[in-house]
């Protein structure tokens, strides 16, 4: 007889839940990467069975590269430390402190932009009752599947969290050498990564809900999501970049202040009582500084800022599981939105396109609501225009750039990076549907146009956007000028990026496809591509800053010109090899 | 070509010959040959693993054969993939159909490919949807359906055209009884129209119920191909005392296993009993 029913539910320890929790983490991130492996689902399905650790190796890969982008953030609160440190004796202990703080709060503001940067992209797929629906298959209770949702969740984070958690404790232990400084600063670290993880979970599930929302042609709701997204990369990216400057402001507020030593010290007072995270930054400033120097109210008032942040670590962590639970419990989908759309038979109406701009339009609808490959469309948009804001602004450029010649290498690296990434995300949205279109009378020549249409369109924008912010500028004609020269450059890269990646990974016998069907050495042939694509890059990036520094700008103009026609005429002949106008009529 | 063989070849809507295909030292497809005729209904029956899916993909042009030749309505499948797919319909094993899109979307976007007229495909939609009870989430993103749901969307997109050959690779797998049904109904209607199917399937009695011909399919190779009928006879011949299911288990090699498993399977049910 079979034991287990369902009035037999056992309430699982932690330990045991964290166990399955491994099960389920498997299970979501063999499903993503079954998803992205598209037609490859069979290869990929082969690769695993003869290496069955093939999916651990590819976890432990992302988590190595998250870590050591993470990691190389420790330089910044070392670079902070050994300048406070450089600077005892030369100004006032309380300005110092006031900068020592505002410095160390900046740090850990700053990695919690970027666990929301790169956490939610990575977790989005553990927010979703989808992830777990298995497990209330088995003889558990519901509250112990939330609590598996939660370490499965923690299992996805768990390396980025720990080196967060570490990289302030072990800068302040290389810059002190002192245990009992360091073992503050790990508290306050730990208490500022409960928080972030918390905002993270709570944000991650409101997040996952409005991109994942059931109206599929509801035009205002994917407005929302697109501005969500957007709102999301803009605020993070933003908020990244202006955290950063805090680090030169403190300093140059260092080497001269007009502030009176009695307003600093109220302001000591009153900002150290901010419990995120400035309370923190001033506890462990204190301790650098030696704690015998500051006054009583300074220390209290510090350390209640600190109780403070753990009160509201404990509410927030609360609110944060509640939202998950809820966000991961298969009937919260149903109230999900009140509005899913019941269809008749008088909706059916059929209009039909011509190949390339059904493509385009399917790869639009794509677009609007799957997250990665929005990011694919967008970024190449708003990365380019970030920077320029931010180095066309004076206060945050420091002095104005006015260096044009900066600007031009700029703009070429980023148009060039944003036309690779572009194609490459716009290429992989056919995975999705590879069973449709294996099966369908498809003229790769049409649909190989309708990406290219993409790349005419974004790159263009992401190109002339930031001359903007060179409006009323004495040299904004020149800068003008020289981004529309470059343009064609940046869709012709596109093209080749296109055609390189086709060779690379889509020759048939007869034909060239935009599927991967050759995934052999897929690793090398990606770094092979990047190569191929820096190389292209720096080339132009030197005939251009030969032309610029040798000759006059009407002669760069006529030679970018001529180099852009002569590779046009090559990639176009490409084009045409490997992707013949097919003679067959329909 | 003599003239005779051409006629042979008229009627067979396939031709599969010696056909080769492996992926590094696993043989999928190990030499198979077959053929289908017009108005026929053949199937393919195998266990998971014997190379199925593999010998479709080829027929469709998606993988490259190592060996042998294939032609579909005249056509080779590697050089006239257009034109072929234009009179084909393909049903996959994994319904991989752009999950981000919502069937309406998806059918105005096959028709655009197909160039279809949208009027006149307008009404055999409907029709088709209403019958599998499709309708009601044609606007809801696919990525929100059941499996079974995802497989009627499929099916849908594969019989818009009125193909003339139809390739389906376990195409019932996760539909409820009732569609099980209309789908065999609409089998019956494009056999009547005188189309042909391939009919992929690892369960021997839904090979019985729907297909006229098999080939029975084990490590890439056809083991032994007829009618039910025929096939029965080969069953009395083998010892006398197996019916179709053991000759099934016994050329597919999995008799043993099976017995294996399910004498395992009785002493441990029995020792829970006892305890
Ligand atoms: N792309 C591939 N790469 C390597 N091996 C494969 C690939 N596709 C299928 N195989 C192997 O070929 C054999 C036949 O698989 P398949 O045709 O999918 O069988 P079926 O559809 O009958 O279940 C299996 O051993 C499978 O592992
Ligand atoms: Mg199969």
């Amino acid at each position: 007889m079979i034991q287990l029913s369902n009035t037999q539910e056992r309430s699982l320890e932690n330990k045991e839940l964290y166990k399955i929790s491994k099960y389920s983490y498997n299970e979501a991130f063999l499903e993503s990467t079954l998803q992205m492996a598209g037609s490859n689902q069979s290869q990929i399905m082969e690769k695993m069975n003869k290496n069955s650790k093939y999916i651990k190796n590819q976890r432990i890969a992302m988590k190595v590269i998250m870590s050591i982008y993470l990691g190389i953030m420790i330089l910044v609160p070392i670079q902070s430390l050994r300048l406070v440190s450089l600077s005892i004796g030369e100004v006032s202990l309380d300005l110092l402190l006031l900068a020592s703080s505002g410095m160390i709060a900046a740090f850990f503001l700053m990695q919690m932009f970027y666990l929301l940067m790169f956490g939610l992209f990575t977790s989005t797929g553990f927010f979703t009752p989808e992830s777990y629906k298995w497990l209330t298959t088995l003889p558990i209770e519901n509250r112990s599947v939330s609590k598996i949702g939660l370490f499965t969740l923690f299992r996805s984070l768990n390396a980025q969290t720990i080196i967060m958690m570490l990289l302030f404790p072990i800068a302040t232990f290389i810059m002190s050498l002192n245990i009992f400084i360091t073992l503050i600063a790990l508290v306050v670290s730990i208490i500022n990564t409960g928080l972030a993880l918390s905002i993270l979970i709570i944000f991650g599930a409101k997040f996952t809900k409005v991109i994942n929302s059931n109206v599929g042609n509801n035009r205002g709701s994917t407005l929302i999501r697109i501005g969500v997204i957007i709102g999301y990369l803009i605020g993070t990216l933003l908020a990244t970049m202006g955290v950063q400057v805090v680090t030169p402001l403190m300093e140059s507020m260092l080497a001269s202040t007009d502030l009176s030593s009695a307003a600093i010290i109220t302001l000591n007072q009153w900002l150290s009582l901010v419990p995120f995270t400035l309370s923190g930054g001033y506890l462990a400033s204190m301790l650098f500084l030696g704690f015998t120097n500051f006054s009583t109210i300074q220390i209290g008032s510090a350390i209640l800022g600190m109780i403070i942040q753990l009160l509201v670590v404990y509410w927030l962590g609360k609110k944060a599981i509640a939202t998950f639970t809820q966000a991961i419990s298969p009937d919260d989908s149903s109230k999900n939105d009140g509005k899913t759309i019941t269809s008749t038979v008088e909706d059916v109406q059929i209009s039909t396109l011509g190949q390339m701009s059904a493509f385009f339009k399917k790869d639009a609808q794509n677009i609007t609501r799957d997250v990665q490959s929005l990011m694919f469309v967008l970024l190449p948009i708003i990365l380019p225009t970030l920077v320029f804001f931010i180095t066309s602004v004076p206060f945050l450029a420091g002095e104005e750039a006015k260096d044009t010649f900066g600007i031009y290498i700029l703009t070429i690296s980023y148009l060039f990076m944003g036309a690779f990434m572009l194609m490459l995300g716009i290429i992989d949205i056919d995975k999705t549907g590879a069973s449709v279109s294996a099966s369908l009378p498809i003229v790769i020549r049409e649909q190989a146009k309708a990406k290219i249409l993409w790349a005419v369109i974004i790159l263009p924008i992401a190109n002339l956007l930031p001359t903007l912010f060179y409006i009323g500028k004495p040299y904004f004609l020149e800068i003008l000028v020289t981004f529309l020269i470059i343009i064609p450059m940046g869709i012709i890269f596109a093209v080749f990026v296109l055609e390189l990646k086709v060779l690379f990974f889509g020759k048939m016998k007869y034909k060239y496809v935009l599927d991967e069907v050759k995934i052999e050495h897929k690793v090398l042939k990606i770094i092979l591509m990047v190569i191929i694509g820096l190389v292209i890059t720096i080339g132009f990036l030197i005939l251009t800053g030969v032309m610029m520094s040798d000759y006059s700008m009407g002669m760069t103009y006529l030679v970018l010109g001529c180099t852009e026609l002569v590779l046009g005429i090559g990639v176009y002949y490409l084009f045409n090899k490997m992707f013949p106008k097919t003679d067959y009529k329909f | 070509m003599s003239n005779a063989e051409k006629m042979e070849n008229m009627e067979n809507m396939v031709v599969v010959d010696h056909l080769v295909k492996h992926f590094d030292e696993v043989k999928a497809v190990d030499d198979i040959s077959f053929n289908i005729k017009k108005g026929e209904i053949f199937g393919l029956l195998g266990p998971n693993g014997a190379g199925k899916t593999t010998a479709v993909k080829l027929m469709l042009g998606l993988l490259e054969a190592n060996q042998g030749n294939i032609t579909i309505l005249g056509l080779d499948p590697e050089k006239n993939e257009v034109e072929l797919k234009t009179r084909i319909g393909y049903v996959s094993e994994e319904p991989l159909i752009y999950k981000s899109l919502t069937p309406k979307e998806l059918f105005n976007f096959i028709a655009s490919i197909r160039r279809l007229d949208g009027e006149k495909v307008t009404g055999k939609l409907a029709q088709y949807l209403e019958s599998l009870d499709a309708i009601e989430y044609y606007e809801r993103l696919i990525s929100t359906l059941s499996r079974g749901n995802k497989q009627k969307i499929q099916i849908i997109a594969a019989i818009l055209h009125d193909p003339d050959l139809l390739i389906m690779d376990e195409p019932l797998a996760g539909l409820d009884a009732k569609s099980v049904k209309v789908v065999k109904e609409i089998l019956e209607l494009h056999i009547e129209r005188g189309g042909s199917v391939l009919f992929s399937t690892h369960i021997m009695e839904i090979a019985e119920d729907i297909c006229d011909r098999i080939g029975i399919i084990n490590k890439g190779k056809i083991v032994a191909m007829g009618t039910f009928e025929e096939l029965r006879l080969v069953a009395k011949d083998m010892d006398g005392v197996m019916d179709l299911e053991d000759v099934f288990l016994k050329l597919t090699d999995q008799d043993e296993s099976v017995k294996d498993i399910i004498s395992k399977l009785r002493s441990t049910m029995n020792s829970h009993r006892g305890s």
